[in-house]
């Protein structure tokens, strides 16, 4: 195994991070190749020192204040909207509306003649699948 | 400020975004302008001070953050000041701060010698520091610089072994002795110009003041460079209270309601990358002025006590969720009514190319329904999140950076004037800024010289240019010229 390896697994069983059948095969592995559990023991011990390091300084933490906890319709109004990915959703729900809004659908307006503003549309790039925006030339569409 | 440039870089549709610069008295007398990364005061007829208000660079990347006092003899700012040595800035920032650092110094150079020792092959500060450090400590990396700045041989002889310890230990030297601290001003003007320093770190910025209008108290932002986390919070003008009043945030946006005790103001729920935002109030005033006391206080036994009472904090009361731009703006208006851009779009919807468009959102005064401001489509720019509403909440100007246009809607009938043409290839880099309820001041090009000016359009239809004489070199940055985003996605 090369040494970043080492490093990474030693680093990673450190924190918790490998399964119990990870570890298990990791500390089987050291066992039985000296010349990496050496480099495995440098790694734990630089752990060891940084870990001191930041304790010399780290001041007791305050007892956490409970999180803000968030009421169920908010919740499921916004797991919604995050399905439209790109914010294209009801740009508002008011506070104590139970019931998602009415579905309305609105006829198209004539799009002002003098606009001065720069034009985007929402489109779905073939590659990714993913939503982009794309600038329009403002000569290419006027609805 | 990493997450706060983050955050304001982040605007939907462009990489650049319009930035404050000109600061109205709440009288119209005279503003605050930054000339070359300096505010200075300019009156009403367009004369300026040549000496800046204060000799501090402001970041014209971040919003400056200036709020004038209601009685508009002063200005509440935030900025950084540049030190070099920590004999000079220790005295400057708070007790705790200072001994959490000097806390470290023994322990830093431990720390530098683990992380040489699990990246010997690290090319950068960055990569060094960051293999031993799992979360980004500020403290730990001001300990290393003030253990450079006295001894900066032994670092030397530490990076030494690194395959590129010659070119870090370069880079090293270019940090070295620049200790930047950031600070919370308050600057009275009357009788004689007078700064007070409300608060200083190395290792918090401060973003966005806005002092109270009806009380000597004020809100802010406050921004931790390591955690990347932002907290809004209240103090008084004397800088001896504060209150943090939420912490966590994604977004950087809150108001004073009318009564100037309670805040508006949004927070995003998941990430910084959805625009989906929360938007509540919170009375953090008590009636004679001071901040709220804190609704939990730690006992002795390490156990925190809840404690009612019309002086303590109460949960903020949620009034909505909205999908706000990116860089949101809530602004109460003097009716009590909280207006904000939204997508005029609504749900479900059948995916199609539909072409963006955003309106403006108002939730009334009993904070119970919405309405939406009866704009028209092209009335408006993709994005809105460029707009400044009128001291008495009548009117909304708007700007974008793809064009250098200039808009003006009426709140009630939605009626949108433009009151300054895109010019091509010219983009918008300066906000809109109310002198009064009737005249706007924003940065326009003058056709003749083809130079940016700051004009002040007035609600009769006059305009007038404000920044005649002024010297080229203060104009450059208002609006810049480049070449057309043609086809450019952004996703």
């Amino acid at each position: 195994m090369n040494p970043k390896s080492i490093e990474a697994l030693v680093i990673d069983d450190h924190l918790g991070e490998l399964s119990p059948e990870a570890s298990e095969l990791l500390q089987n592995y050291l066992a039985t190749h000296p010349e990496d559990l050496l480099l495995a023991n440098k790694v734990l011990n630089t752990i060891k020192i940084a870990q001191q390091a930041l304790n010399t300084s780290s001041a007791p933490l305050p007892v956490a204040p409970p999180r803000r906890t968030i009421p169920t319709w908010v919740a499921k109004a916004a797991a919604v909207i995050l399905l439209t990915a790109l914010g294209a959703g009801a740009g508002f729900i008011a506070g104590r509306s139970q019931s998602p809004p009415p579905v309305v659908a609105s006829a198209p307006q004539k799009w002002r003649t003098d606009s001065p503003w720069a034009r985007y549309r929402i489109t779905t790039d073939p590659t990714h699948g993913k939503l982009s925006l794309v600038r329009i030339d403002s000569t290419d569409t006027q609805p | 400020m990493k997450k706060y440039l983050l955050l304001a870089s982040s605007l939907l549709l462009c990489s650049c975004y319009p930035t404050e610069r000109v600061f109205w008295s709440p009288k119209g007398d005279r503003a605050l302008v930054m000339l070359d990364k300096k505010l200075h005061l300019v009156t009403a007829a367009g004369q300026f001070s040549p000496e800046p208000l204060l000799d501090i660079e402001l970041d014209e990347m971040v919003f400056p953050g200036v709020s004038w006092l209601p009685d508009g003899g002063g200005v509440l700012l935030s900025a950084h000041q540049r030190f070099k040595h920590w004999d000079e800035v220790k005295s400057l920032i708070s007790t705790e701060e200072r001994e959490g650092i000097e806390r470290l110094l023994p322990g830093a150079l431990k720390m530098l010698e683990a992380s040489v020792a699990l990246s010997p092959e690290a090319d950068s500060i960055h990569q060094l520091i960051g293999t031993a450090m799992p979360q980004d400590r500020s403290d730990l990396k001001l300990a290393l610089l003030v253990s450079y700045e006295r001894d900066p041989e032994n670092v030397h002889q530490i990076l030494q072994s690194l395959k590129h310890g010659t070119k870090i230990i370069e880079t090293l030297r270019s940090f070295a002795n620049d200790y930047e601290v950031n600070q919370l001003h308050v600057v009275r003007f009357d009788p004689t110009p007078q700064d007070t320093v409300l608060m200083s770190s190395l290792i918090k910025s401060y973003a966005i003041p806005k002092a109270s209008p009806q009380h000597s108290a004020f809100a802010c932002y406050e921004l931790n460079k390591a955690e990347e986390n932002i907290t809004l919070f209240v103090g008084n003008l004397e800088g001896k209270q504060r209150i943090d009043i939420a912490k966590d945030l994604h977004a950087l946006s809150f108001d004073w309601l009318p009564d100037g005790r309670q805040l508006v103001y949004a927070s995003s729920e998941g990430s910084n990358k959805i625009s989906i935002h929360l938007i509540h109030t919170s009375t953090v005033l008590q009636g004679n002025g001071e901040p709220m006391k804190q609704s939990t206080e730690l006992q002795p036994d390490g156990h925190l006590v809840t404690i009612k009472g019309a002086d303590r904090l109460q949960a903020p009361k949620l009034l909505g969720t909205a999908i706000l731009s990116d860089v949101p703006r809530l602004t109460a208006l003097p009716d009590g009514k909280i207006l904000f851009a939204t997508p005029a779009i609504s749900l479900p919807l059948i995916a199609s190319e539909e072409e963006l468009t955003w309106q403006f959102s108002v939730i009334e005064s009993d904070q119970k329904s919405i309405s939406s401001i009866p704009t028209k489509p092209g009335d408006l720019p993709a994005g809105l999140g460029f707009f400044a509403v009128s001291p008495d909440g009548k009117w909304i100007a708007v700007v974008e950076n793809a064009t250098d246009a200039v808009a003006v809607v009426d709140v009630a009938s939605g009626t949108t004037q433009i009151i300054s043409p895109p010019h091509p290839n010219w983009h918008c880099e300066t906000m809109p800024s109310w002198k009064s309820a009737t005249e706007l001041s924003f940065a326009a090009l003058d056709e003749a010289s083809k130079q940016p000016q700051l004009v002040l359009w007035s609600t009769d239809g006059t305009t007038k240019t404000w920044s005649e004489g002024w010297p080229v070199s203060t104009k450059s940055g208002w609006l810049s010229e480049r070449k057309p985003e043609k086809g450019e996605t952004t996703e």
